[in-house]
């Protein structure tokens, strides 16, 4: 083709533009459409994925995580979430030490932070577990003069505690006979409780008070579930450079664990929307959507289900009441219901019938009157609480200091499925032996051998506390009930050797560890915070070369493949984008293809003309392209420019997070979506190729339109 | 060929055969089509719709092609060319001039006139003006240069036609039915103005038609009827001269 048929083609294809306008604005509105939507979705994908980068980076993973170069598994901070029973093998870095100084070394390592995650098991207690517990209190009080009748009268109200438990266990079996009967559970229910509700049980209680209240504990507290475990995600760090180093870790309530002790930080969300008393939570769950969310109890069946569904589990609720609590609620109750003659039963069923009406007063009367007679949260800051590591029961006792937040993702599902725990404590959750573990341990068996401790498995049983604990207190619990007059000397062995434990367990939390004894040591894996991210990859691979060189038995990997599926979600994202485009450009594939079908048509004059007087098959293919390319590249222009005004816009005034769940994604409570030169190439490149294929055909169709067509066509 | 012999045979065609199956029906368009045009005649083709004088046009304005027989345009055989030569057949020795003129509608008069000149290439742009120009001006339309097609009259349209067959200076202009769309004034206008550029440029022109006023002012008349040319008749003694006295002849009947 020379140049003046070119220049004659640029001429039919822009003169033509206006005769075929329908053509062109169906065709230019879906290329407009495309660009449109390929360059804002693209900015929209790249700001998500740097919306959680910043939400994992700044708060988990850092930005590069290194782990156990033989480990079976891939490395993934979050991956375990939901996935309690098959934990993946990810080996473990044996010193930390080494591989912190090591890394430090490069000039864009801001800081290396030990890491682990491990699921865990936080057994708060059940009504009898806590009844057991006021009781024992209250009877170390009582003086040791007293006798046994004495002593029987000053406990009576909390046995009657225990006792009205009993009943309400039994009514709850009663129920599950109706269709569960012949289960040998049940059976086995009824027998324990037949025998604490038995004369003899209570005859021979103050014999000896502690076998009795571990018979308790141990057979009767596991027949009732209204005090569901709490699965806890831990993730073992050194607390201190952690705050350090993820900006958005915040202490909420509380305080930060002292630098180098022992402690746990819950995370705030799950404190109080998992942890924290169940009916103090539909209060809470209730007033955050009508004044947060603006949505009344009317407006939402899923509230309305939850608080009934809640209010219908009352009496499970009354049971966690003392006797005290049950008395003064009651009496106030009475009074705001104004119904005296009610059972604190029927009051607290009506006073949970909740409406739209009726919230805001029994919300205030709740946290000025109820409240303050509960114990709302199973363990209080300051507490001592017990970590069992899920599923081999290896346990430690570890002090809550406070609730914290990764800010700006404080409630998004993700960041809230971990509580921190310093390194000291969860190497022993994990089932590191480490230096002071055997200290510990050796200190233990010089301490005991007077007590003729010969067992060859000494070192497992004290690692396992818990399963030594469950596995001998059953049998001894019994023992103090049947065979009350026994020999009881090798239960006092446990039972010193229990308060031995606890007595070095208490000197462990208030012991300092120095930044030596931190680092040193195993960790799962450690976390490197960089300072420039931009240069992550090189990085990356810079670090990789270091710790090879060393022999190191380490790889390395970015946040995204650490966080395992939360970070793989953008990926997701963009396959289901892609899935998408691929259908949408299809559909328009389709339709452009006829729109130009039909133009084609209606051409067949004007090819066929333009082929008489003596155009070449390729003089039409190249009109019909060239009008293609224009069109694409000026609706390209336009769709560009509506996206970029659009993410423009948008950066402005960022996306509110729909749902709680999205700030993870977002970044915070607003996403703020940013455009880049990058974003502007893609799209209309694609869009180009597309509508290029799709006039291939009709040209293709043109070329075949005979000259004769000419002859005969009329005006 | 006895008495044009020593004249140019513009397009040669001998015992042309073409058969279309319309459906299942077969029509045998042309039945041994034997043909001669030189160069300089003003001739008309003549027949009821129907008759195949269509189908000989676009044998000879190499768009289709026979079924059996020869073409020969310029001592060029057509049957087994390639699209391309075809094509190029065309631009370079044909000129057309179409029943409903086939303007380009958003094209100007002046680029109407220009396309074969462009699609030729090969002429500088001053080139094409002189070229286009002359022959606007030759049609009377120099003043109507930026015009759109669809802003002239039917005449005046069939004039950029004119011009648009003429400029790329072939040796044969078709034109098919150049009058059915006008009024006989107009026709016959048309049928003047190619006549006087036969007369003046020696262009060689092979019209269709079945207007009588129009055969009435032809040199030759050929004359088709169920697929064969039935005779020839030359009438014009009262034409300029260009031709010669002896230009009535007589072509062999096949």
């Amino acid at each position: 083709m020379n140049v003046n048929t070119f220049q004659l083609v640029l001429l039919l294809a822009i003169r033509s533009f206006w005769d075929h306008r329908i053509k062109n604005l169906v065709v230019g509105l879906i290329v407009f459409f495309g660009v449109f939507l390929l360059v804002s979705t693209g900015a929209m994908l790249d700001s998500i994925n740097r919306a959680m980068e910043s939400s994992i980076t700044e708060s988990i993973t850092g930005h590069l995580q290194i782990y156990d170069e033989n480990a079976e598994d891939k490395l993934s901070m979050m991956g375990l979430a939901g996935n309690f029973l098959s934990k993946p093998h990810i080996g473990h870095i044996s010193d930390f030490h080494t591989v912190r100084s090591l890394v430090e070394r490069h000039p864009n390592v801001k800081a290396v932070v030990p890491m682990g995650t491990d699921a865990t098991i936080v057994y708060s207690g059940n009504s009898m577990d806590r009844a057991v517990l006021v009781f024992r209190q209250g009877y170390a009080l009582l003086p040791s003069r007293m006798s046994e009748s004495e002593k029987r009268l000053a406990m009576a109200e909390n046995i009657l505690v225990i006792k009205r438990i009993f009943i309400h266990i039994r009514e709850e079996y009663e129920r599950m006979r109706g269709f569960s009967a012949g289960q040998q559970y049940v059976n086995d229910a009824f027998d324990v409780l037949d025998k604490v509700q038995g004369s003899q049980f209570w005859q021979y209680f103050f014999v000896d008070v502690s076998a009795s209240l571990l018979f308790l504990e141990t057979h009767v507290a596991p027949l009732i579930d209204d005090e569901h475990p709490v699965f806890m995600e831990v993730i073992g760090t050194d607390l201190q450079r952690f705050k350090e180093n993820f900006s958005r870790f915040k202490v909420v309530k509380g305080e930060m664990v002292p630098a180098g002790r022992r402690g746990v930080l819950i995370n705030d969300e799950q404190y109080e929307k998992v942890i924290k008393d169940r009916i103090a939570r539909v209060f809470d769950h209730v007033w955050e959507k009508r004044t947060v969310e603006n949505i009344y109890i009317k407006d939402e069946r899923k509230i309305r289900d939850y608080i009934e569904r809640r209010a219908r589990e009352y009496k499970q609720w009354i049971l966690s009441f003392d006797s005290h609590a049950a008395k003064k609620i009651e009496q106030t109750l009475q009074v705001f219901l104004n119904d005296r003659d009610a059972g604190l039963d029927a009051l607290i069923a009506e006073f949970l019938a909740l409406d739209d009406d009726n919230f805001l007063e029994r919300y205030d009367f709740f946290y000025q009157n109820i409240a303050p007679q509960l114990k709302l949260y199973p363990f209080d800051i300051g507490d001592t609480i017990t970590l069992k590591k899920f599923g081999q029961g290896a346990s430690q006792n570890v002090i809550f200091y406070g609730t914290y937040q990764f800010d700006g993702v404080e409630k998004s599902g993700f960041s809230a499925l971990f509580h921190l725990v310093d390194m000291m404590t969860f190497r022993e959750l994990y089932g590191f032996i480490t230096d002071e573990k055997r200290a510990q341990i050796s200190l233990l068996k010089e301490e005991f051998t007077a007590l003729e401790w010969a067992r060859d498995t000494v070192e497992e049983e004290l690692f396992n506390e818990s399963v030594d604990f469950e596995g001998n207190s059953g049998g001894q619990g019994e023992r103090g009930i049947l065979d009350l007059n026994a020999d009881n000397s090798e239960y006092e062995l446990d039972e010193r050797d229990l308060l031995a434990r606890k007595e070095a367990q208490l000197r462990s939390h208030f012991h300092e560890y120095s930044q030596q004894e931190i680092d040193k040591g195993p960790v799962i894996s450690a976390s490197v915070v960089l300072n420039d991210v931009r240069q992550l990859a090189e990085t990356q691979k810079d670090l990789a070369r270091m710790l090879k060189d060393e022999k190191i038995p380490v790889q390395i990997t970015d946040w995204q493949e650490a966080s395992g599926y939360v970070g793989q979600m953008i990926n997701v994202m963009k396959i289901v984008l892609l899935v998408f485009m691929v259908f949408v450009f299809c559909v328009s594939m389709v339709v452009v293809n006829n729109a130009m079908l039909m133009s084609t048509m209606n051409r067949y004059a004007e090819i066929g003309t333009l082929r008489a007087i003596g155009a070449g098959r390729g003089v039409i293919v190249a009109v019909f392209l060239t009008e293609t390319i224009i069109l694409t590249m000026i609706a390209s222009v336009l769709g560009i420019l509506a996206g970029v005004a659009l993410i423009e816009y948008l950066g402005v005034i960022g996306i509110p997070a729909p749902r709680f769940e999205f700030q993870f994604l977002f970044g915070g409570r607003r996403l703020y979506p940013f455009i880049e030169m990058s974003h502007l190439y893609f799209g209309p490149f694609i869009i180009l190729l597309i509508s290029i294929a799709a006039t291939f055909y009709p040209a293709l169709l043109a070329t075949r339109v005979s000259p004769v067509v000419a002859m005969n066509a009329g005006e | 060929m006895p008495v044009n012999e020593c004249r140019n045979a513009i397009v040669v065609l001998e015992d042309v055969v073409k058969n279309y199956s319309l459906g299942k029906v077969n029509v045998k368009a042309l039945k041994g089509i034997d043909l001669t045009l030189y160069s300089g005649e003003f001739a008309a083709l003549v027949g009821a719709s129907g008759s195949g004088k269509s189908t000989l046009l676009n044998m000879i304005g190499c768009v289709d092609l026979p079924t059996s027989g020869h073409v020969y345009i310029d001592g060029v055989e057509i049957v087994n060319q390639s699209d391309a030569a075809l094509t190029k057949l065309r631009l370079h020795k044909l000129g057309f001039i179409f029943q409903s003129f086939n303007l380009m509608n958003v094209l100007s008069v002046y680029q109407n006139v220009e396309l074969p000149l462009l699609l030729q290439g090969g002429c500088s742009r001053k080139e094409r003006r002189i070229r286009v120009e002359a022959l606007l001006e030759r049609v009377g339309l120099i003043s109507h240069l930026s015009h759109r097609p669809n802003e002239l009259s039917g005449g005046q349209r069939q004039r950029v036609s004119i011009a648009r067959a003429l400029v790329g200076k072939p040796k044969i202009v078709l034109a098919d039915e150049p009058t059915a769309n006008l009024d006989s004034v107009t026709g016959k206008e048309i049928i003047d103005l190619m006549h006087e550029i036969n007369q003046t440029e020696h262009t060689t022109f092979l019209f269709s038609t079945h207007d009588p006023s129009v055969v009435s002012r032809v040199d030759r008349v050929i004359s088709i009827r169920d697929g064969s040319l039935r005779e020839e008749e030359v009438l014009k003694s009262d034409a300029p001269d260009a031709i010669g006295a002896e230009s009535v002849r007589k072509i062999e009947m096949p």
